[in-house]
């Protein structure tokens, strides 16, 4: 039973953000809103000309926006799939980050999905994928389990919040009616609290399946195919391990950025980045691992058109992506985030970022030299994305921020019932 | 065209996706809408994407030519067609075609036309021809012919004679005339020898481009596979004697890179093997040849036969110089050649067209005879004609015959070019000068000179000087552009037409075009019809000269003449019926061919194969009586450089180069793709999607360099570099590829156009920007492969 | 049960591209034009591919031609989420083009790479549409085609067979490549029928298939250059 005017108090730095809307952030929306409406734009523009405006072709059918979709649903990992693990593993330092990463993860999976609409040659016969089903595709599985996946995180961002939501609802009134519904008439009593934490706890257990099953999935798209360094068994755990690495990454630098932005040093301390560091730490190690076994492979029993893969991309004319890669996901990260000493709050951004980029290489490389290379040996291609494809590349990275921008102004990005519950169940502690 | 002719279909059309679908995916399927009922018909024609007159069968729906196949029983192409002929179409509906006749607005070439209407056109141009030849100067027309087809050419030449101009350029075999000329020294014949598929076993081609070019060129890609797979147990060989690693060269079993120019001497060297080995057919150089040992003529002088020749000056140790080919490859293929009949030497362009390009196709004919190829099963045949009947006698009157006893403009006929018929390349000084005379009018039919010959410059400068060109083609093509009055002929599906080949099957043959639409697509007319109607309406003995309605009159009144045989493949009770029949069927022949009628068929002065050539020894004396020069004077003028007997034999001829070795140091080989229809194909999207399939190349032009020369000089696949004669020089895309002849670069011909529509215009190059003129004047033709170049880096 | 196929020998083809171009008139396939072309948006249903290779004077090149291989257990058909690709129960791959919603998984999965997509509506020049075959459906863009063993024809065929009361004769319905080939490399039939051209044709020593090893079962044969092979 909490006082909503004292928590208020006591959370003010977390509830500001609500509050305030200065003129930074009305121009970092400004500027989003334009980038993401751009996109509207060109994919109106690709709507109406067809596919050809973007620069794909024979045999390249496949290219940017299957890397964007596989990135942001790699990215989408990090969040609900941490945020369940730290919770049932009871990792006391994570209550000020599993909102933020719920939250990544729920934004990331509207906008993973959403590079397939852009693919499709005919964008407005979506449906008839779950009309006209043919089980025997492995996009099929893969559009079951993101849906799947992203009905639960939704649930999972919003069953957590519902005290969160009960206290806005008592502070803010102009904004009550909203509020109101959301909080589905939480009042903190001790049934709900018993249900809350029973639902809680069952959607921890209930997403990491989930959400292994939809990276294992979407690594399967490709898995299934025939095409040279595709058709490998490794893929699965290679992709869940990047998409987590990827997600992780991701969650750092939306965390300190929050913070530099919200003023909530208090609440998201070195600690937390050292932590999630840690956490970083062995995902690069993993990283390195299965791309090594993968490639090695590869090399060492491939067949003539695997290392046909392999050659452009490690010595070919894909090689400076793939070296940029090595150098991203591998070769800044683990230094700094070996020595503690660079396990900083700005070392691990840099480091994020650093593993953000690496890892968007990583899934262009994945893709687009396989195509590139096909099986017979005739077909050839080059690839270089349109203005339309960067359009949109842009607008869905804008459109994903923009997302998170505006839920911060609508919810606090920390859970402050999670963080007094924790500061309570600590204060009664210390009295016994 | 009546329905009654056609087999009528009607169908109700199924524009679905046409295929058993299984229930469960039937509900994804459009409602309605889908299915249009359509009319559908099947009509016959004749292609005339290149010179092979294959015969076409034409699907129509609603009343628009839709796919075309070949006619299944037709000789030449047995229902196939070759990626030419089938996007045929593309021409038919080319989106720029000459719609109306046309006549000049603004300043030449400036493309600012008005559309004028039959009527006018007719007029403007017999005014002008009327006026002509009143003023007593009807020598001052000239015609200028390229693709002519069956009796269009006998169309025009009676046209030009009734109206008075012997100034009349019409040779189908344009760009071939070195194998025409060679044919004629030894055999007496002007016409292309045919290709006894069948039966050969062993083919030996001097550049013929067989799978590439070549004529005919379905006959021979059908030829390919026949030799190879059709008769079972047997795999004939190829060997493909050429600088450039052509289709051909790559279907070989074995490709000789041979020194360009050179081939007349190898296969002297051959013959000298087959001597000495005595292996060639005794019988057939006793009985049908003339001048192969040393003879004595009546006033008892001893002349060199071409045994002594051959043996004295043609081992192959010296040809190997000449070639650059080892001397045990000389003798292995002279071997093979004479060991595995029967066998055959083809020849093509490449071998015919170059300053000894006469002697050198004697040579191969000499070739042939020795081991008895000719008209032989499995060897050459000797053309058979249709036995059509000939159209009364022109009528000329007192203009025409003053007109025709001037000299003929192109100079063709006298030295410094006795035997030829004519010579378009040696026009532009001439029209320049305008000497002896300048030229009033121009009439182009089916030719584009301002691309398809050498320094098409020079040319373009000689049309400045031509007061009224006329054109009747279809399309704005170069020289069409450079006109002042177009009355546009329909294309090859829209007017009657025969079309006789050469070679063909050996056999008499012909094909007959018809219209394939109800009318034509345009406001076009027939040239054939047009020039009657010209001369109908310049009336006189002009008009009394053309006593047909039309063009399809004069057509059935000279193939009453095959009716009145009896002969062939069709039979029918009335002319009437054989017409129709006709139609149907798309063309009439006369098989089998009649092989060993050696005797009728070689029209010399000696009635045998000439290994001495009489013709030529006799052309020479009279021509030297008449010019009153001395042999040694005229051989001279010819550029020969031999005396003797053996300017009447065949003998290696020093090619002419024009470039110095050092600063040109590639012969520039231009050859013709598959997909080439001559000047013709790059208006079709279809064919330039798919040009150069060896190097994957389409839609532009490209140089192929041998890549060691190319590392050499610093270039890379896919650079732009300069190619550049003393003729001029030109950009083009650099393309790697180790069938070059280090000495050689190759580019195709077909691009460079600058009209000629939207698809052709402005793309890529024409290699006859880089060709300088030079002849060989004893077969008086420009020789195409003289010119060399030097490349560098753009 | 029909069950079509084809055999191509290699050793009769010249690479004259005929096929490609009869396949494009037939079944109205629009050229790309020369930029898009190059950006690799011509559609080949039929494609003659080529390879050079060795050094001068000792150069060697092939030609081949390549339709869709109509695998028997096809990659590309199982890939799909709507199943708009599917094999027919005469062994065709054929398309629905109207369910087709353009992922292009199948042409990501077609080991072949003879799947080819409409990036663009197809156009042609105004003049150019009189001339197309009313029989074969209108791809709108956003879908992917093959090519279909000019699956027009053969309904046509069976009709014709079905009206007149007897069966197919071998030969009687040939493809439009199969048609033109000039020098007579292409053959086309019931691979059912023991008898037929392409069932013994297949059998000969000199048969093989591409990419064997992958268990798709192509039912396109091609016939090997250079040696002569009695069986035939
Ligand atoms: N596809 C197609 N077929 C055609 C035509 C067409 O336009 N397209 N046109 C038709 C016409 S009008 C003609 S005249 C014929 C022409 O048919 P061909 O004469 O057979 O072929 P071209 O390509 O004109 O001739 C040039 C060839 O000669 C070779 N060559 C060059 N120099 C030499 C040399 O010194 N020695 C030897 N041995 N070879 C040399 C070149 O490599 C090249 O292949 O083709 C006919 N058939
Ligand atoms: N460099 C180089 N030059 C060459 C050759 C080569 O291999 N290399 N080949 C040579 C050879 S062998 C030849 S035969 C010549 C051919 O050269 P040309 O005799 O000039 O023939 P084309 O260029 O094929 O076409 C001539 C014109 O006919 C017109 N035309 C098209 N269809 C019709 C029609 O239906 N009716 C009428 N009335 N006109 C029509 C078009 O305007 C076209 O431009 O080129 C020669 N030039
Ligand atoms: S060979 Fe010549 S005539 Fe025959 S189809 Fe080809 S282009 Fe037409
Ligand atoms: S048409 Fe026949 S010979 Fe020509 S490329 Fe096609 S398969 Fe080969
Ligand atoms: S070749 Fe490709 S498109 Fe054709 S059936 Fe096989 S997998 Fe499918
Ligand atoms: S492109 Fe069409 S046929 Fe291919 S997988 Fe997608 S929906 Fe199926
Ligand atoms: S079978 Fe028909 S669809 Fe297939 S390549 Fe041949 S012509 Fe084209
Ligand atoms: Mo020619």
């Amino acid at each position: 039973m909490w006082e909503s005017e004292a928590l208020a108090q006591k959370y003010h730095k977390i509830l500001t953000p609500l509050t305030h809307m200065r003129w930074p952030f009305r121009i970092t929306v400004g500027l989003l809103s334009i980038i993401f409406l751009w996109s509207f734009f060109a994919f109106g523009w690709q709507y109406v000309w067809g596919l050809g405006v973007t620069g794909m072709g024979h045999p390249m059918s496949w290219t940017l926006y299957l890397v964007n979709f596989v990135f942001f649903i790699g990215i989408s990992h990090a969040g609900t799939l941490i945020s369940a693990i730290l919770r049932i593993t009871n990792a006391g330092w994570r209550t000020p980050i599993t909102r933020a990463a719920e939250v990544v993860t729920v934004f990331a999976l509207a906008a993973g999905p959403t590079n397939i609409l852009f693919d499709l040659g005919r964008s407005e016969k979506f449906h008839w994928v779950a009309i006209h089903a043919q089980f025997k595709s492995p996009l099929l599985w893969d559009f079951t389990c993101i849906m799947t996946y992203f009905f639960t995180c939704v649930l999972f961002l919003y069953v957590l919040m519902i005290p969160d939501i009960a206290l806005l609802r008592d502070r803010f009134p102009h904004r009550r009616w909203v509020y109101q519904l959301l909080s589905l008439g939480w009042t903190g009593t001790e049934k709900q609290q018993r249900i809350l934490s029973k639902a809680s706890a069952f959607l921890c257990i209930a997403v990491i399946p989930v959400a292994v099953s939809v990276h294992t999935v979407v690594s399967w798209v490709f898995g299934m195919q025939t095409q040279p360094m595709w058709h490998s068994t490794i893929f699965a755990p290679y992709f869940v391990a990047g998409a987590i690495y990827s997600g992780i990454a991701a969650i750092i630098l939306v965390a300190a950025i929050l913070r530099k932005v919200y003023h909530l040093e208090d609440y998201l301390q070195p600690i937390h980045f050292n932590n999630l560091g840690l956490l970083l730490l062995t995902m690069t190690l993993l990283w390195f691992y299965f791309t090594f076994a993968e490639y090695l492979t590869t090399l060492y029993g491939g067949g003539i058109e695997e290392l046909a893969v392999f050659w452009t991309k490690v010595n070919g004319k894909y090689s400076p992506l793939f070296w940029l890669m090595v150098l991203f996901c591998f070769i800044i990260p683990f230094p700094i985030l070996a020595l503690k000493r660079f396990r900083t709050i700005l070392g691990t951004s840099m480091v994020s970022v650093s593993v953000l980029i690496g890892m968007w290489l990583e899934r262009y490389l994945i893709i687009i030299p396989t195509l590139s290379e096909p099986r017979l040996p005739y077909a050839r291609g080059i690839y270089t994305p349109s203005w339309v494809e960067w359009s949109m590349l842009a607008g869905l990275s804008a459109g994903f921020v923009l997302a998170l921008v505006l839920f911060t102004k609508f919810f606090p990005i920390i859970s402050v019932w999670e963080m007094e519950k924790e500061a309570q169940e600590k204060t009664k502690l210390i009295r016994e | 065209m009546k329905i009654n002719r056609r087999q009528l279909l009607k169908l109700i059309g199924a524009a679905t996706c046409g295929m058993a679908l299984p229930d469960k995916i039937l509900h994804a399927l459009p409602k309605k809408g889908e299915w249009i009922p359509y009319e559908e018909y099947w009509s016959t024609g004749i292609c005339l994407q290149c010179p092979s007159g294959c015969g076409l069968r034409i699907r129509s729906v609603n009343h628009w030519p839709v796919k075309l196949e070949g006619i299944k029983d037709f000789p030449m192409n047995k229902g196939r067609l070759c990626p030419k002929g089938q996007s045929g179409l593309q021409v038919l509906y080319d989106p720029d075609r000459i719609r109306c006749p046309l006549k000049r607005k603004g300043k030449r070439g400036e493309a600012n036309w008005e559309g004028i209407s039959w009527k006018d056109a007719i007029r403007l141009i017999t005014e002008r021809l009327q006026t002509l030849r009143q003023a007593g100067k009807p020598h001052q027309l000239m015609l200028l012919g390229g693709r002519t087809r069956g009796h269009m050419s006998e169309l025009m030449a009676r046209f030009m004679e009734a109206y008075g101009s012997p100034n009349h350029l019409g040779n189908p075999s344009r760009g071939s005339e070195g194998i025409l000329k060679g044919h004629l020294f030894t055999m007496g014949i002007k016409d292309f020898l045919a290709i006894h598929w069948e039966e050969v076993n062993y083919v030996l081609s001097f550049g013929a481009s067989l799978l590439e070019a070549s004529r005919p060129a379905i006959r021979n890609l059908w030829g390919y596979g026949f030799l190879r797979r059709g008769r079972p147990g047997i795999r004939g060989k190829l060997v493909q004697i050429e600088p450039r690693f052509s289709v051909t060269a790559s279907k070989a079993d074995q490709w000789i890179p041979i020194q360009p120019g050179t081939d007349g001497a190898l296969a002297l060297g051959m013959a000298h093997w087959i001597i000495k080995e005595k292996k060639y057919d005794r019988t057939f150089i006793d009985r049908y040849t003339f001048g192969f040992e040393d003879w004595k003529d009546r006033e008892g002088n001893t002349h060199m036969g071409f045994k002594t020749l051959v043996l004295k000056d043609y081992s192959p140790r010296q040809v190997s110089s000449i070639t650059g080919l080892p001397e045990e490859m000389i003798i292995k293929i002279a071997s093979e050649f004479s060991s595995y009949p029967p066998s055959i030497a083809l020849t093509g362009r490449g071998l015919g067209m170059q300053t000894n390009g006469t002697y050198a196709q004697m040579a191969v004919d000499s070739l042939n005879a020795l081991i008895g190829a000719i008209d032989h099963p499995g060897g050459l045949l000797l053309q058979r004609k249709p036995p059509f009947q000939t159209w009364p006698a022109i009528q000329k009157d007192g203009i025409a015959e003053k007109g025709l006893s001037e000299v003929r403009l192109d100079g063709a006929g006298t030295l410094p070019f006795p035997f030829a018929e004519e010579i378009p390349s040696a026009l532009p000084e001439k029209i320049q000068k305008g000497e002896p005379y300048p030229i009033d009018t121009l009439l182009l039919y089916y030719t584009n000179p301002l691309f398809s010959l050498p320094e098409p410059e020079k040319f373009r400068n000689a049309l400045e000087k031509i007061p009224f060109i006329v054109s009747f083609s279809p399309f704005m093509d170069e020289t069409t552009a450079f006109s002042d009055l177009v009355l546009p002929d329909g294309t090859y599906f829209e007017r009657w037409q025969d079309d006789q080949v050469e070679p063909g099957l050996g056999f008499p043959m012909f094909g007959l075009r018809h219209p394939a639409l109800d009318q034509p697509l345009y406001d076009t007319r027939n040239t054939g019809d047009v020039i009657i109607n010209i001369a109908k309406t310049m009336g006189g003995n002009i008009d009394k000269s053309f006593p047909w309605k039309d063009f399809q009159g004069a057509l059935k009144d000279a193939i009453k003449g095959i009716y009145a045989t009896k002969r062939g493949s069709i039979q029918a009770k009335d002319f009437d019926e054989f017409w129709n029949t006709l139609i149907e069927r798309g063309g009439w022949w006369d098989p089998p061919y009649p092989f060993g009628d050696w005797r009728k068929k070689f029209n010399t002065p000696s009635g045998k194969f000439e290994f001495y050539s009489l013709t030529l020894e006799q052309g020479l004396r009279e021509l030297s009586e008449k010019s009153s020069k001395a042999l040694d004077q005229i051989l001279k003028e010819l550029k020969i450089g031999t005396k003797g007997d053996r300017v009447f034999l065949p003998h290696f001829e020093k090619p002419r180069w024009i470039g110095e070795e050092v600063e040109f140091p590639f012969h520039l080989i231009h050859y013709k793709l598959m997909t080439t229809a001559e000047g013709r194909g790059a208006n079709q999207p279809f064919l330039q999607e798919i040009l150069g399939p060896h190097l994957k190349e389409k839609w532009n032009s490209w140089v192929e360099i041998n890549p060691e020369t190319a590392e050499k000089i610093g270039i890379h696949d896919g650079d732009l570099i300069w190619v550049e004669s003393k003729a001029g020089k030109l950009k083009t895309k650099a393309r790697l590829f180790p069938g070059t002849h280090p000495q050689c670069i190759h580019i195709p011909y077909g691009q460079g156009h600058q009209a000629y529509g939207r698809w052709a215009k402005s793309r890529g190059v024409n290699p006859n920007e880089l060709l300088v003129r030079d002849y060989d004047h004893l077969g008086g033709f420009v020789s195409y492969f003289s010119t060399k170049v030097k490349v560098y880096k753009a | 049960m029909y069950r079509w196929g084809m055999v191509i020998d290699l050793d009769k083809c010249t690479g004259c591209q005929a096929c490609v171009v009869a396949c494009r008139q037939e079944n109205n396939i629009p050229s790309a034009g020369e930029e898009e072309a190059h950006l690799g948006r011509a559609k080949f249903w039929m494609n003659v591919v080529s390879e050079v290779k060795g050094n001068y004077p000792n150069v060697e090149m092939h030609f081949l031609p390549i339709p869709c291989m109509q695998c028997d257990r096809p990659p590309c058909t199982m890939v799909c989420p709507v199943a708009a690709t599917y094999k027919n129960p005469e062994g065709i791959v054929a398309q629905v083009y109207p369910r087709c919603i353009g992922v292009r998984m199948c042409i990501s999965n077609c080991p072949y790479t003879v799947r080819y997509f409409n990036w663009y509506e197809p156009s042609w020049p105004e003049e150019y549409q009189k001339g197309l075959n009313p029989d074969v459906y209108h791809r709108r863009k956003g879908i992917t085609e093959k090519c279909n063993f000019c699956i027009q024809r053969i309904r046509r065929a069976k009709e014709k067979v079905k009206k007149e009361k007897r069966k197919m004769r071998d030969g009687e319905v040939v493809p439009a490549c199969v048609e033109t080939c000039p020098s007579e490399a292409l053959y086309f039939g019931d691979l059912n029928d023991p008898k037929s051209r392409v069932s013994r044709l297949s059998k000969s020593r000199r048969a093989f298939r591409l990419l064997e090893e992958m268990g798709t079962e192509p039912k396109v044969y091609y016939l090997k250059e250079g040696e002569w092979d009695v069986g035939e």
